[in-house]
């Protein structure tokens, strides 16, 4: 038995899902961003999941999953080095204590 | 091959800059540390040269029948459209990094990194301008964002800046997730990532699909079209989605937030105009209401906080947000869509020169370490340095709308734009929306005319050249596209016509 489209699409759902919980209710920058790739990574199994089903002759949806693991990392080189740089100046990275701002 | 090379030729501009920043970085390697201040104008040199280019085509184009390519496929267009608001991000660039030159040299910033990362972002926003391809789309938003989240943070001493780019850093990865499910919902409901073919040669474009297939109710394709619409507005600063506007803003260095609320506010519209309004068009029924209530909200909300503030730096922050709803009236108006895209291209314009012309001033009586951005600083400028009050002035009355004011004539073809598509409840609150502005607006003038200080609280301002000629420029352009808007607004309209050239 194939498995259907529609369980894969669920499953990033959920995948997504989780990724936004973790977002908004963690408190720990670093453990933000593992949350974010979560999300992207929901992402990448929609896409995979739509090449093969929706246009199985085609790569664009596998090609567009491997743009999405690249700029992953781009955005963790980038998001790792913010976070060292707040660390430096704060000696914390908790995001509800970084608040020097809305005076 | 050869149409590959011609191909290349459309993008002269674009990669122009792209070499400019790879130039910029390699100087930085082998220039002394004190002989980097000359980074900043090399940096000018392939803006400037990018600037012209377009320019000359824009010119070329005036008159007669406008061009349209597509490059590499359909991934690219370059048309009259993505032409005119690279004009506005170039310019905003320039006027970015006039400013940059001093400041960078006095917080003693990294200067390579600073202006090539400049130069990155402006690339990355002149290809979201041309993009017409999902991917493509995306990539270019990535490019331009993580190079502003690191300009946001380049001050890495001071504490505010890495506050305010690592706060925009998150906030803008959590809204790239929400635009990339959209794209692959989007991807998955019509089976490609094409937006529209401007030509009509192709129907597998995302336009075409949703008419042949009759996809206006899927809701796989709906549900992608609102995650898009999140990540856009995230990146325009459309309440609610700006959230990190007024911190990013205010805890940046000065030139950068000068830059980034004229030039990624712009770009994020260029690319909202072309994804509504070339991908999507054949639902505007569905998207025009809620661009309606983000519109108000934004106008709302923007001018409502923008009153409550005493520092001008986060005024203006609060502000910009209000002039995003104003964009999204335009954008809301799609009825009437010839006239609004021109208009939504004449008010990026208008607003990069007033709106960066204000930070200009701010950096001029500013003082080292962002000092200097309290409203009360502003008390009795017009005595002591009338000029640079006068100035001020001027970009007051522009960003309230006032009549001879490029600020005046933006409004006034959004209202014209509004009001064409039957949007007279949107006209109305874009009208009490700007009365509500002029008074923190005006208040700023009323700190500079009306009030005195003792001479011993006089303080000095910034002097520096480079500062003067980018006060004059957005000036000049504000006065020039407030009284003589007629070259400026023919070519947003041609614009506005090739965005939708067969007559939608």
């Amino acid at each position: 038995m194939e498995i259907p489209l529609s369980w894969y699409l669920i499953l990033a759902a959920i995948l997504f899902a989780v990724g936004v919980y973790g977002a908004l209710a963690r408190r720990n920058a670093i453990a933000i961003l593992m949350s974010i790739e979560l999300m992207l990574n929901a992402v990448n199994i929609n896409l995979v999941a739509f090449a093969r089903y929706v246009t199985p002759r085609e790569l664009t949806g596998q090609i567009f999953a491997i743009f999405i693991m690249m700029l992953a990392a781009a955005e963790a080189a980038v998001g790792l080095g913010l976070v060292l740089t707040v660390y430096r100046n704060l000696r914390h990275i908790q995001v509800d204590e970084i608040n020097l701002l809305r005076s | 091959m050869t149409t590959t090379w011609r191909e290349l030729g459309y993008l002269t501009p674009e990669l122009v800059v792209l070499l400019g920043a790879a130039a910029v970085l390699l100087l930085d390697l082998f220039l002394p540390r004190g002989r980097r201040r000359v980074l900043g104008g090399v940096a000018l040199v392939p803006l400037g040269v990018a600037l012209g280019w377009v320019l000359r085509a824009l010119w070329a184009q005036s008159g007669g029948p406008s061009q349209l390519h597509k490059v590499f496929g359909a991934l690219l267009l370059r048309d009259p459209y993505s032409l005119g608001f690279d004009v506005v991000f170039l310019v905003a660039a320039i006027l970015g990094v006039l400013l940059s030159l001093r400041y960078v040299e006095r917080e003693a910033l990294p200067a390579g990194e600073y202006y090539a990362l400049t130069l990155f972002a402006v690339f990355g926003m002149m290809m979201m301008a041309m993009s017409a391809e999902l991917i493509t789309l995306f990539i270019s938003y990535e490019i331009l964002s993580l190079a502003v989240y690191v300009l946001a943070g380049i001050a890495r001493g001071r504490a505010v800046s890495a506050e305010a780019s690592l706060k925009y850093f998150l906030l803008g990865a959590f809204a790239s997730g929400f635009l990339v499910y959209g794209i692959a919902l989007v991807y998955g409901a019509t089976g490609t990532t094409v937006l529209y073919d401007p030509l009509g040669q192709s129907a597998s474009t995302i336009s075409g699909l949703i008419l042949e297939r009759g996809l206006f109710g899927n809701a796989l394709l709906l549900a992608g079209l609102a995650l898009l619409v999140v990540g856009i507005a995230f990146k325009a600063a459309i309440v609610p989605f700006h959230a990190w506007v007024p911190d990013v803003y205010e805890g940046a260095p000065l030139p950068v937030t000068a830059f980034m609320s004229a030039g990624v506010k712009a770009a994020a519209f260029a690319a909202f105009a072309r994804l509504l309004f070339g991908g999507f068009r054949n639902l505007g029924e569905v998207w025009q209401p809620v661009l309606w209530v983000l519109a108000v909200l934004t106008m709302v909300l923007g001018n409502a906080a923008a009153i409550r503030q005493q520092n001008v730096k986060r005024m203006l922050a609060y502000s910009s947000i209000a002039h995003a709803g104003y964009l999204l009236v335009a954008l809301a108006a799609y009825t009437a869509r010839d006239v609004a895209i021109g208009s939504v291209l004449y008010y990026a314009l208008t607003y990069t020169a007033m709106g960066v012309g204000a930070f200009a001033i701010l950096l001029v009586v500013g003082q080292e370490g962002e000092a200097n951005q309290e409203l009360s600083d502003y008390r009795g400028l017009a005595s002591r340095h009338p000029w640079a009050a006068a100035a001020m002035g001027l970009f007051m009355i522009s960003l309230a709308g006032f009549p001879l004011t490029a600020g005046f004539l933006g409004k006034f073809y959004i209202l014209n734009a509004a009001l064409r598509a039957d949007l007279d409840g949107l006209a109305v609150v874009l009208g009490l929306a700007s009365v509500v502005s002029w008074y923190y607006y005006l208040r700023v003038v009323w700190f500079m005319y009306m009030t005195e200080v003792p001479k011993a609280a006089v303080r000095p301002i910034s002097r520096a050249t480079s500062l003067g000629v980018a006060v004059a420029v957005a000036a000049l352009l504000v006065i020039a596209l407030g009284v003589f808007p007629s070259t400026a607004l023919a070519v947003a309209q041609m614009a506005g016509h090739t965005l939708l050239p067969l007559g939608y």
